[in-house]
């Protein structure tokens, strides 16, 4: 029954497409047996727990929500500088891929990456050494929460001002907006040693460095992937928004900015696309990474190795 | 030895705390002030005072501590609150739209986190893009959202307010999806022993045993609303609001004014979320029980 | 240093011959392995001071196996942390190998067995155990030879490569005590080493702890709860009272150095075991 209507689905989804053209009408008609087809189908497969199941539902769902958009641009005829559809974006897409490319490269390459590593590595340092001050812990960790929640991107125009309109600048927002997350997580990080593990240490007169590095830092790999992870995306928001106060001319926030003022909403989309890919992709290499480095910790365990009687 | 322990089992830890953070501050606004004498130039008609004489340079390369705090204390109370001179009336502009929007993403977070945990196609469906959703920059689509929104006839504080709403909701929705799926299964079963209907079991274990998960994204959903507020005032030559400040100053190299307005927007921020945390503290009901 | 050999399946052999072979430890000057001397412990707490131990006083000879036993709170953690220089006394003198306790922990003297396992996930039941070896700067080789040994010692020679999530709860507490002893300690320190487990998992590792003792020429203290677990396994049981931690008896159990579970049917043990009993009700009438 359920696979029954994911064929009819396709098939009204096949012929909406073709003929959202000609006869708009008929083409929604068929998109609306198609969205109705298709999410009953989606519902019966969201069921299955198998590996493929679970990759495919959301993937399908995202082709279903893609093709209502497709079709409900182009059957209601949404004018371009409201929203243009999917196709029509990812031609723009591919037509701009090299400027895209470019943008990438100056964004990316030249502010979020450095930016990142260097911010990162700052409040990781700063972590590792409040660690051995646990007064100054005390007022720092409030102190970081405020931090975490001022606009800190604010400060781009002054970074501007002292490091000029180039990359320089960018990065150095990121260092910033960057830094606290590390120093929070390595803080926290460094505290999930238990008690009796450090006592273990203690036990057998290790050092400070070898306790840091075979129990306290692997202990707290989960809090610095965390903190990876989130500066990851925060870097690459932090780049980009900089460049809304000004920018040579490229990056994605200057393309953004740019193309929004030609009102090509398909140019901005695509912009959009192309930062949406970037921070995905990185952020599932961080998890890759981090799966095969913290494999131990129970939240990667859970579902993959049950502990053995 | 000893009188270490006893120093600090006999102070309280607020108070601990509180030397704490008045250490570091002190050791923030040292370096600051250092930083301040070396960076800029003294004015050419250097006023007597006892403070070094560059650091009330007109156009200072990094403003000391001192002049920030006139030129903050200046914004704030110098003028009426209605005059567009005031950081008070801009710092009201963009909270506005921040509250708006995050009253919006606390209700569709909330509405999605329960459709979510009702339907196993939303749950396998949806939910893993509203999570691969916070690994790209939102944030990159506000003039987007602010020029759609302006052709479509909307202006001021609406565009602002949906793209607080549309970085806000997501840490809402995850929260409580996790918070609405924090009851045991042993709690459940208690109530599957009673027959408790699905709704019966929604409002008397699933919505309580969330509540302690919502205030945590509700702060955070705070802090990104404002931030969202702020990068929405960017984009449209808007007048108002604390980011279209920070441009003008940008546009016109008017350092203090950006390090006012920076102040003013983190106090607007640490208040607001602090308002959260303070009714979080007063409702009992609300707090983690652990 | 002597290192144990891998040969798994005729190890309790050969680590008699090592232990024969071992100079050191019989030839030592002085006659207790540890000497507790008056010492009191105080922590500053919201109603004035509170005394985790007062005035307590235990000499431990080479070879006696110690059990500590008593209601919660009356300090034996105390007590062992002390002995292990993890804690410092308020005042009075402990002395272990005849020097202080932070030369016993520089001179890597005792092993420790906590309370739980505590392995550390990323490493495997192996690496666990040669983690100490790797803090003291033992060669590859040789950190495997020994953490080798010392898993055959506690029967765990299959588990060497999995990961603790992969271990029941008495394999770790094994491959804990395996992590104690492969640092070759004349002295164990045992924390409540078997609390979580079954009572026949206990059963078990008592019997393999007792044959270790015996073995190994071991000196060991242990804290347990259970009265039947620290007669069959003590030489003397010390019982301890709360509030202030203090010793309230020693009970000696004559019983002879190799062990085997019948023995908890005797009379004698019996006896013995009543006795603690009696002791220890008046420890917790205190309360
Ligand atoms: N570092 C410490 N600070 C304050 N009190 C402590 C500390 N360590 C132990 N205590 C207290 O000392 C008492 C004895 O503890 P412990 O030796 O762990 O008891 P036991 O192991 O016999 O259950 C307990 O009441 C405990 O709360
Ligand atoms: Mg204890």
């Amino acid at each position: 029954m359920k696979r029954l209507a994911g064929i009819v689905a396709v098939v009204a989804g096949i012929a909406a497409l073709a003929i959202v053209g000609i006869a708009p009408p008929a083409a929604l008609v068929l998109s609306a047996v198609c969205a109705v087809g298709g999410f009953y189908a989606l519902a019966g497969l969201a069921e299955i727990e198998s590996r493929p199941a679970v990759v495919l539902t959301p993937a399908l769902f995202a082709v279903l929500v893609l093709f209502l958009w497709e079709v409900l641009t182009r059957g209601f005829a949404i004018p371009m500088i409201l929203l243009p559809s999917p196709g029509i974006i990812g031609a723009a897409f591919w037509q701009m891929l090299p400027e895209l490319l470019q943008d990438v490269r100056q964004t990316v390459l030249y502010a979020a990456i450095p930016g990142f590593l260097i911010g990162t590595s700052l409040g990781l340092l700063a972590g590792a050494l409040v660690d051995r001050s646990p007064f100054l812990q005390q007022g720092l960790l409030p102190l970081s929460n405020f931090a975490s929640v001022i606009p800190i991107v604010g400060v781009a125009p002054i970074m501007i001002m002292w490091f000029g309109f180039g990359g320089e600048s960018k990065a150095a927002v990121v260092i910033l907006i960057t830094f606290f997350p590390a120093f929070v997580n390595m803080v926290a990080g460094l505290g999930q040693a238990s008690r009796i593990e450090r006592d273990l240490m203690t036990s057998y007169a290790a050092t400070y460095w070898q306790t840091m590095r075979k129990l306290r830092l692997p202990a707290a790999l989960p809090f610095l992937f965390a903190a990876l992870k989130i500066n990851a995306s925060l870097s690459l928001i932090g780049a980009i928004v900089a460049e809304f106060f000004g920018t040579p001319v490229h990056g994605i926030g200057f393309r953004i900015s740019a193309e929004i003022g030609h009102l090509a909403l398909d140019h901005v989309w695509a912009a959009i696309l192309i930062a949406a890919l970037v921070g995905s992709i990185s952020y599932a290499l961080l998890a890759a990474a981090e799966r095969s480095v913290t494999f131990w910790h129970p939240s990667q365990l859970s579902g993959r190795t049950r502990p053995r009687p | 030895m000893n009188n270490v322990m006893t120093f600090r089992h006999t102070v309280p830890g607020w108070l601990r705390q509180a030397a704490s953070i008045a250490v570091i501050l002190c050791i923030v606004l040292a370096i600051w002030s250092v930083a301040a004498t070396l960076a800029n130039p003294a004015p050419s008609d250097p006023e007597p005072g006892w403070l070094p004489a560059n650091w009330w340079n007109d156009r200072p390369i990094l403003p000391s501590p001192p002049q920030v705090a006139v030129a903050t204390w200046n914004g704030l109370f110098g003028y009426p609150v209605s005059s567009p001179r005031s950081l008070i009336f801009h710092a009201g502009v963009t909270l506005e739209a921040a509250l708006a929007g995050f009253a919006l993403a606390t209700i569709i977070g909330i509405a999605l986190a329960t459709a979510i945990v009702h339907s196993r196609l939303l749950d396998k469906g949806l939910l893993p893009w509203v999570i691969v959703s916070q690994s790209i920059p939102v944030l990159a689509t506000a003039p987007m959202i602010v020029v759609v929104l302006g052709n479509a006839g909307f202006t001021g504080l609406l565009p602002k307010a949906v793209i607080s709403a549309s970085l806000a909701f997501f840490p809402v929705t995850i929260g409580m999806c996790k918070g609405l799926r924090a009851a045991g299964s042993a709690q459940i079963e208690l109530l599957h022993t009673y027959n408790a209907s699905g709704s019966q079991i929604f409002r008397k274990l699933r919505w309580p045993a969330a509540i302690p998960y919502l205030f945590p994204a509700l702060k955070v959903a705070m802090a990104l609303a404002i931030t969202g507020a702020i990068v929405g005032e960017l984009p449209t030559g808007a007048q108002a609001g604390l980011g279209a400040r920070l441009l003008i100053a940008s546009y016109n190299g008017l350092m203090l004014l950006m390090w006012a307005t920076l102040v003013v927007a983190s106090l607007t921020a640490g208040l607001s979320v602090g308002v959260l945390t303070l009714i979080e503290r007063a409702l009992p009901r609300f707090r983690a029980s652990q | 240093m002597q290192t144990i050999s891998p040969a798994p399946n005729s190890a309790p052999k050969h680590v008699n011959a090592v232990i024969e072979s071992r100079p050191a430890s019989t030839a030592a000057p002085h006659s207790s392995v540890v000497s507790v001397n008056g010492v009191a412990v105080s922590y500053p707490s919201a109603h004035g001071i509170f005394q985790a131990l007062s005035n307590v006083s235990l000499d431990v000879a080479r070879g006696e196996f110690i059990s500590l036993i008593g209601p919660s709170g009356c300090g034996k953690t105390t007590l062992l942390r002390l002995i292990a220089d993890l804690a410092q006394p308020t005042s009075g003198e402990l002395r272990v190998n005849g020097g202080t306790p932070n030369q016993a922990r520089t001179d890597r003297s005792y092993g420790y067995v906590f309370q739980s396992p505590a392995l550390y996930p990323w490493r495997t039941a192996i690496s666990n155990v040669m983690l100490p070896l790797e803090i003291i700067g033992l060669s590859p080789t040789e950190r495997q030879q020994r953490a080798a040994g010392a898993l055959a010692a506690v029967g765990l020679t299959e588990a060497a490569g999995r990961y603790p999530w992969q271990l029941s709860g008495g394999m770790q507490q094994r491959v804990s005590i395996a992590r104690a002893l492969s640092l070759q300690p004349d002295l164990l320190l045992m924390d409540e080493p078997f609390g979580a487990l079954d009572e026949i998992t206990r059963d078990k590792l008592n019997l393999h702890l007792t044959d270790l003792w015996r073995e190994r020429n071991l000196t060991v203290i242990f804290v347990t709860h259970s009265i039947p677990e620290a007669v069959f396994l003590s030489t003397r049981v010390v019982a301890m009272s709360a509030n202030p931690g203090r010793i309230s008896r020693v009970i000696e159990c004559p019983f002879p150095q190799r062990r085997t579970l019948d023995l908890r049917n005797t009379k004698q043990f019996l006896d013995v075991s009543q006795e603690v009993r009696d002791a220890l009700s008046d420890a917790y009438a205190d309360e």
